[in-house]
């Protein structure tokens, strides 16, 4: 197809997109538009929320708009991890012979929503970290690969911690993005209301599918990126370090671990996305700036410092991104 | 490249080579402007044409320097772009990714040759820092500063063919008749003409005075002063409507002429009184000694002296003493507040920096005290000839003083002005001398008060010091001088013999003549 062609067409399925999901969440604009980002660029999600923002609704409507394969998996702590990978079973075929057949669990599927993720024990959580990653699922040495596109919308709720289990790193360096959902305003909780007493169930619409999905996350690959803002990028992901030689001021004050490699592949992966959305056809400096919020929030651990004074994680990366813009 | 970045990247080359321009004409100037300063300083003339194409040459030559080796690249251009119109990095992309192609890439030079298209190019804002504008102000200053710089006098020692060691005879100024060889100067003065034949008179004495300066031995920049001095004084000269402007000049000049040797000459008094206040007693004597203007003896006195005290020291207390002495004499040198420049200040500069670099050899034991006392002997020897050096100097100083304004008296009362005699060409001079071979010393009446006149005995008669300086045809010169050319003369024409009687008549004659 002719790249102006499938440009323009990008530019319109994702309007579409935006405005379906409109249809099922009131507000959060800017959460719409990272989802997006993230999934155009094959990247797992972990939303952050208070209860009752819609973080379920969200990715539900998100699964009918994307008309994938869905599995809601509602992490508890009873949860094995064998009841997200699936198991051996032991079946009699019609001869009477006993064999063993893999039953595919809920992982199996196009777009996993792992509601609570934090709900569960750590040893069923690191069940998600080959699939995430890999997109393949290995039992009793047999590797299982997972259709693509392949994403996990995970969500976690910040307030209880009582029974709760904190992601690992590991895991959470697998989320592309980190993305907090904001309480709703007063005009939108009255949206909220009106929406929700007409009907509590998604509305949003079929807009792309699997291989629409693919072939948009190939078109952005073609986006140029100036070596100087891969630079810039990579310099902002190694600043947040504070072990590393010479690194920022702000590192050394407030970040206790800094982020990992693939915050910069997930930076500049996600800002050619962007850019596309935006009409543009080159990622700019203010793309690795916007981006740099929901890339590096999970991946940075900010020290007693910070919290000392007050400071948010996404406070400590503005402060790395005026650090990085003055050098 | 599209058609709305080479716009632009017109606009910002022309704006390139305007700063180039600014940049090459200014440092231009500025090179020119110091080269100017320079030529007059040696003194050296150049044609105003030759600045005018120096300066054009390296301007372009600069301008073209400039403009090639910081030129703009397209990058640096497509970031000001992108940072003016806000967008988005999009111009540089296409710059960088200008040999690339894809079928995105293509869409992103399109979208942004659009954005550029659109974008009018007086929207781009004119960029010459304040520094050009600092650096053109900076050269208007250097050039215009340049021409305030006063060029340095030409000596005219050459002008003047005068030599005083040379007359054979003298004329009087007057002129009276005489058998010198020279022209006899007549009635020059008196006479028609009067303004003409006085201000070439003035040309005359002023050459003559210049003579003096030049063969002297003062010190160098009392020689230079007092050359700006008279270069001053025939520049007012010059300009003088009235002979009473023209003698205000004149005794301004001669004000001058001591003031400048007061000065050069007080660097005595400063460092002697400087001495006196420090503790050592040595120092202080020799201060004392300066004061007094006591040389040879007296001086050597007291630098012994200071020799002996240091000999009397051994070991630790030498290497001390010796440093103690040294700052001394450099704290008293630094609250003179004489220039560095002055021989005095030197002799005694050096001196200190040796007993210093004594102090310290001794002190690292590069040398024994044996060969320490020796070098402070020497350094001992070097200072006693340095300071008479600087005495003598002194001296000459106050000596060519005299001589200039002796000449400077007789401008400014020439001999008929002074004795009302009716100018018969009578000579007197300022100086004193005019003289007959009849070898009557014959004073020219009137010569001011002949009681207060050293040169006059009691008799009337004037008597010359064979240091005295006459006016000769020749120029100014020393009577005694004068005289042993005469004397030579005489003999001469006697084929080298004179007759025992007539010769200690000569003697005699020319004996008495001396004071």
């Amino acid at each position: 197809m002719d790249k102006e062609l499938e440009v323009k067409e990008f530019y319109e399925l994702v309007k579409k997109v935006k405005e379906e999901l409109q249809k099922d969440v009131v507000g959060q604009e800017k959460v719409v538009d990272d989802i997006i980002i993230a999934i155009l660029a094959g990247g797992n999600v972990l939303l952050e929320g208070v209860p009752g923002v819609g973080k379920t609704r969200l990715i539900r409507s998100l699964s009918k708009i994307l008309s994938l394969p869905f599995s809601r998996i509602q992490f508890t702590p009873d949860l094995m991890p064998s009841d997200l990978i699936g198991m051996n079973i032991i079946e009699k075929d019609e001869n009477g012979k006993l064999n063993t057949r893999f039953q595919k669990g809920p992982l199996f599927a196009n777009l996993i929503l792992a509601d609570e993720i934090n709900r569960a024990t750590p040893k069923t959580q690191s069940a998600l970290l080959e699939v995430m990653q890999e997109h393949s699922v290995t039992v009793s040495n047999q590797t299982y690969r997972i259709d693509e596109p392949f994403f996990v919308m995970a969500t976690e709720n910040p307030i209880e911690q009582d029974g709760t289990y904190p992601l690992p790193e590991a895991q959470m360096d697998r989320f592309m993005f980190k993305l907090i959902m904001e309480f709703p305003s007063d005009e939108e909780l009255v949206d909220i209301v009106n929406m929700t007493q007409i009907t509590m169930d998604e509305t949003a619409l079929e807009v792309l599918d699997g291989e629409k999905i693919l072939a948009m996350r190939n078109l952005a690959k073609d986006v140029p990126v100036l070596q100087e803002i891969v630079s810039y990028a990579m310099h902002l992901v190694s600043s947040s370090h504070p072990e590393i030689k010479n690194t920022s001021e702000v590192a050394k004050k407030y970040i206790r671990y800094g982020a990992s490699p693939r915050a910069g592949q997930a930076l500049i992966t996600t800002a050619k996305i962007r850019a596309l959305i935006q009409g543009r056809y080159n990622v700019s400096y203010e793309d690795i700036d916007a981006l740099a919020y929901p890339v590096l929030r999970h991946r940075i651990k900010i020290n007693y410092n910070a919290i000392n004074e007050h400071l948010s994680c996404d406070d400590v990366i503005s402060l790395l991104i005026k650090e990085n813009k003055k050098g | 490249m599209d058609e709305g970045f080479n716009k632009f990247k017109k606009r910002v080359l022309k704006e390139h080579l305007i700063k180039c321009l600014i940049l090459g004409v200014c440092l231009s100037a500025i090179i020119n402007a110091l080269l100017f300063v320079m030529l007059k300083r040696i003194p050296f003339d150049l044609h105003f044409v030759i600045y005018l194409l120096f300066f054009a040459i390296l301007s372009f030559g600069l301008t073209y320097l400039f403009y090639k080796t910081r030129m703009p690249s397209d990058l640096k251009i497509a970031k000001r772009l992108d940072k003016t119109f806000l967008l988005n990095e999009k111009v540089q992309t296409m710059v960088k990714f200008e040999d690339k192609d894809n079928k995105i890439l293509k869409l992103q030079k399109l979208d942004t040759e659009n954005n550029l298209k659109n974008i009018p190019i007086k929207k781009l804002p004119v960029k010459i820092s304040a520094l050009n504008f600092g650096l053109i102000l900076l050269t208007l200053i250097f050039v215009s500063t340049s021409f305030f710089v006063p060029a340095k006098a030409k000596n005219p020692s050459s002008q003047s063919n005068n030599s005083s060691s040379d007359s054979n005879s003298f004329v009087s100024t007057d002129s009276f008749n005489t058998n010198s060889e020279g022209t006899t100067s007549g009635d020059n003065q008196s006479g028609d003409g009067e303004g003409d034949s006085q201000s070439q008179d003035y040309q005359d004495q002023l050459d003559a005075i210049r003579d003096l300066i030049n063969q002297s031995d003062a010190e160098n920049q009392v020689k230079q002063d007092m050359h700006q001095a008279i270069d001053d004084l025939e520049a007012k000269l010059d300009n003088a409507k009235t002979e009473d402007e023209a003698k205000d000049a004149i005794q301004e000049t001669i004000d001058k002429v001591q003031q400048i040797v007061d000065e050069a000459n007080s660097s005595i008094e400063k460092i002697a009184n400087a001495l006196k206040q420090e503790k050592n007693i040595n120092l202080i004597a020799l201060g004392d000694v300066l004061l007094a203007k006591d040389i040879d003896d007296a001086i050597n006195t007291a630098i012994d002296s200071l020799n002996n005290e240091l000999k009397n020291y051994k070991d630790q207390e030498l290497i001390d003493n010796l440093k103690d002495i040294a700052q001394q004499i450099k704290d008293a040198l630094i609250n003179s507040q004489v220039s560095e420049d002055d021989a005095l200040y030197q002799a005694l500069n050096t001196f200190a920096n040796s007993l210093e670099e004594i102090a310290n050899s001794l002190d690292t034991k590069l040398i024994d005290e044996d060969r320490g006392q020796e070098r402070i002997d020497r350094a001992i020897n070097q200072l006693k000839e340095d300071i008479l050096n600087a005495l003598t100097l002194k001296n000459n100083n106050q000596n060519l003083a005299d001589q200039v304004i002796d000449v400077l008296n007789e401008m400014l009362n020439p001999s008929d002005e002074n004795d009302g005699d009716p100018s018969d060409g009578e000579g007197n001079q300022e100086d004193e001398e005019n003289k007959d071979d009849e070898g009557e010393a014959n004073p020219n009446e009137g010569e001011e008060d002949d009681e207060n006149d050293p040169n006059v005995d009691s008799d009337g008669e004037t008597i010359y010091g064979s240091d005295d300086t006459i006016y000769t045809d020749e120029g100014y010169g020393k009577y005694g001088d004068v005289l042993d050319n005469y004397y030579g003369k005489i003999v001469d024409e006697n084929n080298a013999e004179t007759d025992e009687d007539l010769g200690n008549i000569l003697d005699d004659y020319f004996a008495s003549l001396y004071r």
